[in-house]
């Protein structure tokens, strides 16, 4: 009986946080579907009466949507990409090697994490207009790749430390070099960590709104959040558009957070391997 | 099949630490040595110089008369099976053995019938498509040995494949792997630090202790005619017992604290090494408690009090301390003795060994005793 009341006190825990955690997205689900552009409403109704998908028709084919998506995917993928590449190697050589300087180089990138982002944004505008690349999405890339590297990096190298050393010494003894070592047996047993670190790199350049105000400019160039933001105006704002875009913005990371969950799930599993 | 000569290896680390200080011997193609020592010794470092992944710090390393200091592990021909497997966990069974094979671009016909029989020859033809994680440690050490053999390399290497088994395991695999060595005909180097691996595998046994070679024998010559006090102390189980002794009369001597007699006087051999700081050094088997029925044998008698007694079934052990050191006696299993009570034990002077006490070296060893 005991056991029973115990297990129905946490279930009713769980649902509680579940109504906590969806809420707000149906919050905008029901606003995305009210045609009126009313952020308010005095009705409790999820679907209100006169529900319509006229916001999603706006969005899609009368805002240039697709021009922000197909800019935050450039940025995003390009981010994630160069973010595990550097990671991934970096992080096997500050795991593996023994470097001069190692420790404080390991401790410098940590604390590259400890200042709050509004604190670069203008000396990584003056780097970027030097270097020419203010209003290009290449900019946009090299500053999220450098923000997220450091959390990659250490991420990376905490997962090369779990994989034993003589499974690359196998590799050597069976025939391969250092590099096809690190490429055909080191790599694919960090796929977790990889996957880890490719979402985190994909997340940093797709929700990211300051640095992308500071140095973008042409309308053409805008970024997702950026051009989210387009929508709101002084006097009015068209909510149910801004709602409907919300929910748009969201499909493509469920999508890959659905389709990358396998790797997820298989690191957890494969730490139990022995040898 | 090879043969592997180390002539004069060191190995020191960048802090400074000189893991093998001076290693050289000669491995013989199709012989299977044995490195044996307690932990920190130095040789794993050893065999790792000798797969490739430590770098050679001084000395030359020759695999069939070539120097290999200076070649990548995957150019010396060899094949290693770690303590830990290192087997491939995202790779299949049969992937794991194969991939040897198709870094060398083998056909894939050779490389499944050559996969096929060291699988069949080690019982795991039936796990080919498991993965690592899915199999027991034993059959795990069995696909890390299948790995080895399909390659056919010259040179076999093993650094304690058998300490992650449990006792009946370790048994069974031991006898595999001699089994395998016949089989084979292939050279081998195999590191543990279980001597009764060691005696029980070994067509010869290199003792290292402090990153120094101690020994390199034949198990029987190891086990009568150890060359210093460590090999002596470190080959056999339960290990020798080491008593100072000094001649004190004709017919008595002193070890340690316990005066023994010994009819008949002493041995001239022994009584010819007279100097004040000897160690005397015998094995638990040759300690008795009837008087010894060897003809010719000299006994030293004495007696003790028996604190704690062990029967294992084959044979009982009786241990007492003598001085601060413990002794061990290996007595027939029929013996009545309980543990508080009083022994009188016969030490067979003719199976002892005589130590300098200050060097560890070798003085006397049977059977030079006359």
């Amino acid at each position: 009986m005991r056991t029973r009341l115990c297990s129905l006190g946490w279930h009713l825990l769980l649902i509680l946080l579940v109504m906590a955690t969806i809420y707000p997205v149906l919050q905008i689900f029901s606003i995305s579907l009210r045609p009126s552009n009313a952020l308010y409403s005095t009705s409790l109704r999820i679907i209100p009466e006169d529900a319509s998908f006229e916001s999603y028709r706006v969005i899609l084919f009368e805002k240039p949507f697709w021009i922000w998506m197909r800019n935050s995917l450039i940025v995003s993928f390009a981010t994630a990409i160069l973010g595990v590449t550097l990671a991934s190697t970096s992080a096997y050589a500050l795991s593996r090697f023994e470097l001069r300087g190692k420790n404080p180089m390991l401790f410098g990138i940590l604390t590259t994490q400890m200042f709050p982002a509004t604190m670069l944004l203008l000396p990584l505008y003056l780097l970027m207009r030097n270097l020419g690349l203010v209003n290009t999405l290449l900019g946009v890339v090299l500053a999220y790749t450098a923000t997220a590297l450091p959390f990659c990096t250490w991420t990376m190298k905490g997962y090369y430390d779990t994989i034993p050393r003589s499974l690359e010494e196998a590799g050597l003894i069976d025939g391969l070099d250092e590099l096809g070592a690190f490429w055909r047996i080191t790599l694919p047993l960090a796929a977790p960590a990889l996957v880890i670190t490719f979402l985190f790199s994909f997340l940093a350049g797709y929700a990211e709104f300051i640095v992308a105000r500071t140095l973008l400019v042409s309308k053409d160039l805008y970024t997702l959040p950026l051009g989210l933001e387009s929508l709101a105006s002084t006097f009015q704002t068209e909510w149910a558009n801004y709602a409907a875009g919300s929910l748009l913005v969201a499909i493509p990371v469920v999508a890959l957070f659905l389709l990358l969950s396998r790797y997820l799930v298989e690191g957890l599993t494969l730490g139990g391997v022995k040898g | 099949m090879a043969q592997v000569a180390l002539e004069n290896l060191h190995k020191t680390y960048p802090n400074g630490f000189h893991a093998v200080r001076g290693a050289d011997f000669e491995v013989a193609d199709r012989e299977f040595v044995v490195l044996v020592g307690p932990s920190g010794c130095g040789k794993t470092t050893l065999l790792r110089m000798i797969a490739g992944l430590e770098t050679i710090s001084e000395g030359t390393l020759r695999i069939d008369g070539q120097c290999v200091n200076d070649a990548a592990p995957r150019d010396r021909d060899i094949a290693m099976v770690f303590q830990n497997y290192a087997l491939y966990p995202h790779m299949n069974v049969f992937e794991n053995m194969a991939m040897g094979l198709r870094i060398r671009k083998m056909p894939s016909a050779e490389v499944r019938r050559r996969v096929g029989e060291a699988a069949e020859l080690l019982g795991v033809g039936d796990l080919l498509n498991r993965r690592p994680a899915q199999l027991s440690g034993g059959q795990r050490q069995r696909v890390a040995l299948g790995r080895a053999i399909v390659r056919r390399p010259k040179v076999f290497l093993f650094d304690e494949p058998l300490s992650n088994l449990d006792a009946k395991m370790r048994v069974e695999m031991r006898t595999e792997i001699s089994r395998l060595h016949r089989r084979l005909d292939a050279t081998m180097i195999y590191v543990t630090h279980d001597q009764t691996e060691a005696m029980t595998m070994g067509d010869r046994i290199v003792v290292m202790h402090e990153g120094q070679i101690q020994q390199v024998a034949s198990p029987l010559e190891l086990y009568n005619r150890p060359r210093n006090r460590f090999v002596a102390g470190f080959v056999g189980s339960p290990a020798m017992n080491f008593w100072p002794v000094r001649w004190t009369a004709d017919e008595e001597i002193s070890l340690g604290p316990i005066t023994a007699r010994v009819e008949g006087g002493l041995p001239e051999s022994l009584r010819a090494e007279d100097r004040p700081d000897l160690v005397l050094g015998i094995r638990p088997e040759d300690l008795h408690l009837e008087r010894c029925s060897e003809p010719g044998a000299r006994c030293a008698t004495f007696s003790v009090e028996v604190d704690v007694v062990e029967p294992l079934g084959s044979e009982t052990l009786l241990y007492w301390h003598s001085g601060d050191c413990e002794s061990v006696a290996r007595v027939d299993p029929s013996a009545r003795v309980e543990a508080g009570a009083q022994a009188e034990l016969f030490a067979n002077l003719s199976h002892c060994h005589l130590f300098d006490g200050r060097s560890g070296e070798t003085l006397v060893s049977w059977p030079q005793v006359d």
